[in-house]
């Protein structure tokens, strides 16, 4: 298997919020009602009628250069061959829930249930598997799509060029953010709106 | 495997307290002992053993998957779907690659409704009613043997047509529950779709000629999508295509609707409307075509019938009369017009579902009518990227006719008033009218024998709970055959378990160009359900008519599928199949309607307000009845997982207009009163920019009111049914789910 650098790319331009992503996730992951990998975060902009609803993901962003893997005491994280960070071999068994990775991140995207911290792990089973992750393969509305990280951000370009017709501040954020990003967005309002730096 | 142990013991903590809580209720009623032997396994304590997670837990890691064909049932749209399968347990559900709905992926209530499977609140035996929400278990013999006695009795005085079959209408309900009424000598099969889009399929069938037109959005150029919202009323496939239609070059999204809803936020361009006033939008847009000659004369001159007496009525319809009943301006209107015309043909005004006109004003159906005239200006319908007109399977299912002959459909009148001869004769006999059943069942004592229900809850779906609940239990028996304990359960005599989606076989199906079968995935979590080609033959033997269900479902299938060239077990193993089409062919398209006119109504569609008008009074707003995409109106806020996005996002709440709010010094979050004539309930409001100042959105999958739905209840919200009051279209009988006024006041 090869050390291609992969990545998903979320189109903002095309998600309808459908919340599909979420529940494929938890189920795959086994996650209960109340766990999740991933949400979505909402701006209005404009008054009536013309406003705009903007949308980003959280979730985690595997880091190129992941903080959290680097702090973490007892080495339960790793970036994997495909460049997402998981836990080492699939498992969080040996994670002792002291936060370092909480405080680490500069998204703040894990979270601790049960005393062991838990997010996205880039679904390595079935990517590893030639598949693509239970986000990514449910998506209703194409706002998210999954290959290797080249493939991904000339992806967005093109994209970027009709959605600046309508939106000029339409950006790919994450190519150079901490490495650059395992998982790439397509905004079309400025990253800052987000939080996002 | 991403399956963690840890996780799992979470899960299985949490299913725990559920069952606690939901068992209880049952558990409080009278237990009843016999020698049924079904009712012994149902009491076998062993038969909670797949509800077990930590035994699961213990050896899923190593287990193989198994792909199981499937179809979704969290809402009618049955996309096609693999249950994923391990060791016995549905673990997971993918989009099937093969079929037309859901073309390879899945929404939220598809994977969510797995819980309805192994969800502890759902009925297990047969239950009778013994008390207000209080009922005892009871063997299937006796259940069988005492509606069959009733069943018997209203044959034998010969009142058989005041029987009648109500459900979601899909193939094997269709198939066995029309048998049925036909076989006790009812013609009455009722569904959902007055409280949906009766006036779609009323306005469509009284223009064009057929039911169900769907826009050809792959091809399309210029999309104008009138109240329909693809990205949260979701069919699967539809969605894909909106999102591809976004994205795509050339075309133009233009969303008409009060509300900027999930669809209308990606849309090239937004146009909010009044709520109630569509139609004047469509006259206004006919009128730029006509009077600037934009129309496609070659199309007119070939298929409308009557159009000269339409086009003798255009002349007050202009943007600037538009103008003032919709509040966009006429430069918008006249605009959008000629953008459209400019597209033609390979452009559409979308044919809507339940949306802005589908079951909504009293003029719904007229603008149903008005929807046809624009496209066929636009010489868009039966044109690619314009209105579809659909296409039919070259070859047909085959039947068993001939070994086991269907009984002929008895000529007596329906009970509910639908159709020809009928106090409704525009409405379609596909659908009918439940509504109006509750209401003979009040009005005439005795009117209403028997009525069967099939996974199906009018009683909460259609507007005014007290009509509904007081009429449904005003009939001499209610038989509902259902997984779960809903609102128009409560209100039977007797309750049948049906075995869910995942667990029973059913009648081959048939959607466009794929035919699809839904396979037993798993064993029955609870052994004592049946699957209804088990359930409704023990009914028929019970009623005398055993007869005509000589057969098996399998025999059934095998016979569907003879003339396609498809064995049973092929269609199990692929699930959906693709099969050869013919386009279905155009008829004329009636501008002028001759029975429409002959009955009292306008031949020519005219514009006719809202029962309730269009203009407010001070702090009145419009209701609107919207969709969020995950949930199936109230039939998914008790699924846990997709209550709890509701919880954690908040959308329970109505939206209302932040300029409004802040002339009533409402803030985001607050907790008003919100009054209709039929009540005042306590909502939390979700104040916005992203709304019409005249209109509030209540999101339609809150507010159950059955005691067995603990989830749900923990999630809120109020029910946009209770605010508005019983009425009946006077053209299609539909229900008119947005016909009311509401007032806030800040508490």
């Amino acid at each position: 298997m090869s050390n291609t650098r992969m990545a998903i790319l979320k189109d903002t331009s095309l998600c309808v919020a459908c919340y599909a992503c979420r529940v494929a996730c938890q189920n795959h992951n086994g996650l209960p009602e109340n766990q999740k990998y991933l949400s979505l975060q909402f701006q209005e902009k404009g008054t009536f009628p013309n406003a705009e609803q903007h949308i980003a993901r959280k979730s985690c962003m595997h880091c190129g250069d992941a903080p959290c893997a680097e702090i973490c005491p007892v080495g339960v994280l790793h970036t994997n061959r495909q460049g997402f960070v998981n836990y080492i071999d699939n498992t969080d068994e040996n994670c002792v829930g002291c936060r370092l990775c909480v405080n680490a991140c500069p998204y703040d995207i894990p979270e601790i249930a049960d005393g062991k911290m838990y997010k996205c792990t880039g679904c390595e089973e079935l990517v590893a598997a030639g598949q693509e992750p239970a986000c990514v393969d449910t998506c209703i509305a194409n706002a998210l799509t999954y290959g290797t990280f080249d493939e991904m951000a000339a992806k967005a370009n093109s994209r970027l060029a009709r959605i600046r017709t309508k939106y000029p501040a339409a950006n790919l954020y994450g190519v150079d953010s901490h490495g650059g990003l395992g998982m790439l967005t397509i905004l079309r309002t400025n990253p800052s709106d987000f939080g996002l730096s | 495997m991403a399956l963690s142990r840890r996780k799992f013991l979470i899960i299985a903590g949490a299913t725990v307290a559920v069952a606690g809580g939901v068992t209880a209720g049952i558990i409080a009623l009278n237990r009843r002992e016999d020698d049924d032997a079904d009712y012994q396994a149902a009491t076998d304590p062993d038969y909670d053993d797949l509800t077990d997670f930590p035994s699961y837990t213990e050896t899923q890691q190593a287990a193989d998957v198994e792909l199981k064909a499937s179809f979704c049932n969290a809402c009618s749209s049955h996309c096609g779907m693999w249950i994923h399968v391990k060791n016995g347990r549905a673990w997971k559900v993918t989009g099937h690659e093969n079929h037309n709905r859901s073309l390879g992926t899945l929404c939220a209530r598809a994977h969510g409704h797995l819980a309805w499977i192994y969800d502890p609140g759902r009925v297990r035996t047969p239950l009778k009613k013994v008390g207000e929400n209080q009922f005892e278990p009871i063997s299937w013999q006796q259940a069988a043997q005492e509606i069959g006695n009733k069943l018997r009795e209203v044959r034998e005085s010969g009142e058989a047509e005041k029987i009648f079959w109500g459900h979601n209408p899909r193939q094997t309900g269709v198939f066995y529950g029309t048998r049925f009424m036909h076989a006790l000598g009812s013609s009455t099969v009722v569904t959902h779709n007055a409280a949906c889009n009766t006036a779609i399929h009323c306005g469509f069938q009284n223009t064009i000629g057929r039911q169900g037109p769907a826009a050809d959005l792959r091809r399309s150029n210029y999309l104008m999508i009138i109240g329909r919202n693809y990205g949260e009323g979701i069919r699967t496939s539809q969605a894909t295509q909106f999102a591809e239609a976004i994205a795509r070059e050339g075309a133009k999204v233009v969303c008409v609707d009060p509300r900027l809803s999930a669809s209308a936020a990606l849309a090239d361009e937004w146009v909010p409307i009044r709520p109630g006033t569509d139609m004047a939008f469509i006259l206004a847009m006919c009128n730029v075509l006509i009077t600037e000659d934009l129309y496609d004369k070659g199309f007119i001159a070939e298929y409308a019938v009557g159009f000269d007496q339409f086009a003798a009525t255009i002349g007050r319809y202009t943007p600037e009369w538009a103008e003032d009943i919709t509040t966009i301006p006429a430069e918008t209107i006249t605009r959008l017009a000629r953008e459209l015309a400019a597209a033609a043909p390979a452009c559409f005004v979308d044919p809507s579902w339940k949306g802005a006109f589908g079951a909504n004003y009293a003029n719904c159906t007229e603008t149903v009518r008005t929807v046809a005239y624009i496209n066929a200006l636009l010489g868009s319908i039966g044109q690619p990227g314009g209105l579809g007109i659909g296409s039919s399977m070259a070859t047909g299912f085959g039947n068993l006719n001939e070994t086991h002959p269907a009984p002929p459909a008895p000529d007596v009148p329906r009970l509910d008033g639908a159709g020809r001869g009928g106090q409704f004769p525009f409405a379609p006999t596909p659908q009918g009218l439940p509504h109006n059943i509750a209401r003979r069942a009040m009005e005439e004592p005795g009117s209403v024998k028997v009525g069967f229900i099939r996974h199906f809850n009018p009683v909460r779906t259609f507007p005014d709970h007290n009509h509904m609940k007081t009429g449904f239990e005003a009939f001499e028996t209610l038989v509902v055959i259902e997984t779960h304990m809903t609102e128009t359960a409560l209100c039977a005599d007797y309750i049948l378990p049906e075995c869910s989606f995942a667990e029973r076989e059913e009648v081959v199906e048939n959607h466009g160009n794929t035919i699809a079968i839904r396979t037993i995935a798993v064993d029955k979590v609870y052994p004592e359900t049946k699957s209804l080609d088990e359930i409704i033959p023990m009914l028929a033997d019970a009623a005398g008519v055993g007869n005509y269900f000589g057969f098996t479902l399998d025999e059934l299938n095998t016979a569907r599928l003879a003339p396609l060239g498809i064995t049973l077990e092929e269609m199990r193993k692929k699930g959906s199949i693709t099969v050869p089409t013919n386009p279905n062919s155009m008829n004329p398209v009636i501008f002028y309607n001759e029975d429409f006119a002959a009955a009292g109504f306008n031949g020519v569609a005219r514009w006719i307000e809202p029962v309730t008008g269009f203009r407010l009074a001070d702090n009145q707003f419009r209701l609107l009845n919207v969709k969020q995409g995950y949930h199936s109106h109230t039939a998914t806020a008790n699924i846990p997982q997709l209550g709890q996005i509701t919880k954690d996002y908040n959308t329970q709440r109505p939206w209302m207009n932040a300029t409004k709010a802040a002339e009533m010094g409402i803030a985001d979050g607050d907790w008003v009163e919100i009054t209709s004539p039929q009540g005042t309930y306590r909502g939390q409001m979700k104040v916005t920019e992203l709304i019409h100042p005249e209109a509030i959105a209540f999101p339609g999958g809150y507010g159950n009111r059955t005691p067995f739905f603990e989830f749900s209840a923990s999630v809120g919200g109020v029910n946009p049914n209770d605010l508005v009051p019983f009425r009946m279209e006077p053209i299609s009988g539909h229900a008119m789910l947005q016909e009311t006024f509401v007032t806030l006041r800040r508490v």
